[in-house]
């Protein structure tokens, strides 16, 4: 519920400097006017409902002998390090109670992982940066490196006064509030004129790093805000179980959203790590045509050739021209998930032949494609295990290798990214490394 | 691959079992070497002492004991399971970083005493075969480094499970020690009580040794590190309480090795590798030298997973950078602690003439202090609604486990009192 913006009548006395940390506030005392104690400061609100591009502090949580209650920005008179004071008298104060529509900073921020989007990494808030931006006290960064912690830990005490000599020679690391990727659930409330969802501007392997790094609840969280598209090439990134965790923790029809958009071997392969029976559920909620694809995919083993090849290949009869070719080739080639060779086939769907691209735009337009076309061509049946595979494409420089039944009716292809883990004998996929 | 729908099992109930089976062996692993893991030099020596001077007679304290350490363990593995945390991680989103830092510190400084105690088993072991301890203890250091830095999870993870199986060797130098077994299950099974100083502080220094403040966190982060979850968790839990029952086992069978023979004697030992050498002439030189080579691969265990069980721990909870594989520029912090707690702890027993038992005392002492604290944060934690959901401790559960805490600090705090007073206790 977005609650009006409070009126701009600022008049807070904020020194106008280098900023403020969060630590340095914690456990100070608000006095009022008279200097009596109105209450130490245990945390500093942010609402929800204000808009604009840093979250805006509207409000102290204080606590004193009684209660907690939050005080509101505007009777904040004074707010500098040592010295914070209330507008009015303590008597006349308002004492709220936290709503439900404020986001605490110590209690949702600090100590929590966050995602640096530039540095592509999870990291421990050590400490928050405050800023005044046009009279208005803001949340600008986020303090994860040494001098945050030691701040935290020791607070300014261990600086000389004024002189804040001391922590200069430690190492300090802020990152902008812009990117960052808050994780606890809280902050998703949070309406910002910067877009919500940063870590949408990754790549999606960087995506997997990151969700590799974080706890259960933590990685679904994420991954639900994600678009469906780069949910599934972020999925294809990661290791098969890790896979099958995710989107069994995702609502069914999501889940099956994104299989659809995955490749269908790649989608067969997850499949393959989900319980039988949640996997059965969610072939059934697919669309048709894919299902189709991923279930033919699900009856070999994954360790044949049947199940690493994909079904995403290319086929023309022998009799087409060049020219007619290279035109039916251009709308596919947009959809193609890769395209280093394409098929000829006859009638039967018997393998006779295939073509590279480049052989492709080399040859003349007007012959016909059996007279340009490599054969025999190389191919396995499904049953060959994938090291050979693997060593097959390996001995013979191929991007894609064919796959056929007995009869040489093509059923798929194995493409040089179905093996490469095989052929480098380490693991491709992000893992935590343990102890 | 997920069977097609057409083709469903046709006896359900076997392949169940066994796919359950199969499972349990994948997730076995944290609970079970963590259990054993505690028997480790410190412990070893306390239960040679307690059998050889004792004789059966503290035998059924391990039931209760053993108890413990499952309600204890128990609790961990389901912070691990359920939240996806370290232990380290929720102290400090929940009780702040100040309290977790001091308390990493504690933890750094109780397992640096740890590590050397550990290497000084090592050193102690590999002299009964008469390798001196200038040679032992640089391989000793070498092999834990390299195991890591060259390892991953699941390699370690086998040779960790390799390196508990050659705790069978207590169970053969029970055997050659021919107890007659029906004392030891009568007094096993018949708590009997004394009221000397000694005997008290030989069940507190069996307490003591059982349940150690780096445990929690290095089962709670290898469940996370084996992304153990809520689903597994039912079958995790039984690779706490199996690790539990044979580390409780191992612990039996080094009693009743020294109670059979060297009790009846009088022989008064101070340390494991004396236990070894007295069991040469009453039990067979194989009952010894099982024994020794028990308490090397024992020492050498438990130093590999403390520097890299406390490193980490103390990374995750302060938000450095973690990971063996990761270069000294990326993970400064971590390959620092890692490092120097290993050198540390094994130069510390090469500098010539180095008065050991100062520092193993200390090790001990800090253990003490730090025990209550860590318990106390694990089952606050384990009772927050907000992390747990429905798998807060239940009402029995729960007394039990305050219960058990509540023992566990008093007689660790009366140790760390006696250690620091021994004269509190006359006939200690």
């Amino acid at each position: 519920m977005p609650l009006p913006a409070p009126p701009p009548t600022r008049s807070t006395a904020v020194p106008a400097h280098e900023g403020f940390f969060v630590s340095e506030f914690l456990g100070e005392t608000v006095r009022d006017v008279a200097r009596q104690p109105v209450g130490k400061i245990r945390d500093l609100a942010v609402s929800t409902g204000v808009r604009s591009p840093f979250p805006k502090i509207t409000g102290l949580l204080l606590r004193d002998r009684f209660d907690t209650f939050v005080l509101p920005w505007e009777d904040v008179a004074i707010f500098q390090r040592g010295t914070v004071r209330t507008r009015l008298m303590k008597d006349d104060l308002l004492h709220r109670p936290p709503s439900e529509d404020e986001i605490f900073l110590a209690r949702h921020l600090l100590d929590k992982q966050i995602v640096d989007i530039n540095g592509v990494k999870v990291v421990r808030v050590n400490d928050l940066k405050l800023d005044v931006v046009s009279g208005d006290l803001v949340l600008t960064a986020a303090d994860v490196g040494v001098r945050g912690l030691v701040r935290r830990v020791f607070g300014a005490g261990i600086t000389p006064r004024g002189g804040r000599l001391s922590d200069r020679s430690l190492p300090s690391r802020l990152i902008p509030w812009d990117s960052i990727q808050p994780l606890h659930p809280q902050l998703d409330r949070l309406e910002t004129t910067l877009p919500q969802e940063r870590l949408q501007r990754l790549h999606p392997a960087d995506i997997a790093d990151i969700l590799s790094q974080v706890s259960g609840t933590e990685r679904t969280g994420i991954f639900r805000k994600l678009d469906v598209e780069t949910a599934a090439e972020t999925l294809h990134e990661m290791e098969p179980e890790m896979q099958a965790e995710i989107l069994e923790d995702l609502p069914e029809e999501h889940a099956s959203e994104i299989l659809e958009q995955m490749p269908a071997d790649e989608a067969a392969d997850v499949l393959g790590e989900i319980e039988g029976e949640h996997a059965r559920d969610l072939v059934q909620l697919m669309e048709k045509e894919a299902a189709a694809e991923v279930t033919e995919l699900l009856v070999h083993d994954e360790n044949t050739a049947g199940g690493l090849m994909g079904t995403d290949f290319v086929t023309f009869p022998p009799h087409l021209s060049v020219r007619e070719t290279l035109l039916r080739l251009r709308p596919i080639a947009r959809d193609a998930e890769v395209l280093f060779y394409f098929y000829v086939v006859d009638e039967r769907e018997i393998l006779l032949g295939a073509l590279s691209v480049r052989e492709l735009l080399a040859a003349d337009d007007d012959v016909t494609l059996e007279k340009v076309m490599t054969t025999p061509v190389k191919s396995v049946t499904p049953d060959v295990p994938a090291d050979d595979v693997a060593e097959t494409m390996s001995k013979y420089d191929l991007l894609a290798l064919p796959v056929t039944d007995p009869e040489g009716v093509l059923m798929g292809i194995i493409t040089i990214d179905d093996v490469v883990d095989r052929l480098h004998d380490m693991p491709r996929r992000h893992r935590r490394r343990l102890r | 691959m997920i069977a097609p729908a057409a083709e469903s099992a046709p006896r359900p109930e076997v392949r169940s079992w066994r796919r359950r089976l199969t499972v349990f062996l994948a997730i076995l692993g944290p609970g079970f070497i963590t259990a054993n893991v505690d028997n480790d030099a410190g412990g070893i020596a306390t239960y040679s002492i307690a059998g050889a001077h004792f004789g059966y007679s503290l035998l059924w304290t391990l039931l209760p004991i053993t108890v413990a350490l499952i309600v204890v363990q128990e609790m961990s593995a389901r912070l691990g399971a359920i939240t996806g945390k370290g232990l380290g991680e929720l102290i400090r989103e929940n009780y702040g970083l100040r309290t977790t830092f001091y308390l990493m510190v504690a933890l750094l400084v109780t397992d640096i005493g740890n590590t050397v105690a550990e290497f000084a088993g090592w050193a102690a072991a590999l002299e009964i075969f008469g390798i001196p301890r200038w040679v032992s203890v640089p391989i000793g250091a070498f092999v834990v480094w390299w195991l890591v830095v060259k390892g991953n999870y699941k390699t370690v993870e086998k040779v960790f499970l390799i390196a508990c199986t050659v705790y069978l060797t207590y169970v053969a130098s029970a055997l050659f020690a021919k107890p007659v077994w029906s004392d030891v299950l009568k007094q096993t099974f018949e708590p009997k009580i004394e009221s000397s100083a000694a005997w008290i502080l030989m069940i507190i220094g069996i307490v003591g040794t059982t349940i150690a403040p780096w445990m929690q966190f290095y089962l709670q982060s290898s469940i996370v590190e084996k992304r153990i979850g809520p689903e597994e968790y039912r079958l995790s839990r039984w690779d706490v309480i199996v690790g539990c029952l044979v580390a409780a086992g191992v612990a039996f069978f080094i009693v009743v090795a020294c109670g059979a023979t060297l009790y009846p004697k009088g022989i008064r030992i101070e340390g494991a590798e004396q236990a070894a050498l007295a069991l040469v002439p009453l039990a067979g030189k194989w009952a010894g030298t099982l024994f020794a080579f028990g308490l090397a691969n024992a020492s050498l265990f438990a130093a590999s997973i403390l520097p890299l069980a406390t490193a980490y721990s103390i990374c995750e909870a302060l938000g450095f950078e973690a990971g063996v594989n990761k270069s000294w520029a990326e993970a400064p912090q971590f390959n620092t602690l890692y490092t120097s707690m290993i050198v540390i702890g094994a130069g510390v027993i090469l500098i010539p003439g180095v008065p050991l038992f100062p520092v193993l005392f200390l090790s001990q002492v800090l253990n003490g202090l730090l025990l209550p604290f860590v318990l106390i944060f694990v089952v606050l934690l384990v009772n927050r609604v907000d992390l747990m959901g429905t798998y807060v401790n239940g009402r029995v559960w729960n007394w039990i486990a305050w219960g058990t805490v509540g023992v566990m600090v008093l007689l660790t705090l009366v140790l760390v009192v006696a250690t620091i007073w021994p004269g509190l206790f006359p006939a200690a």
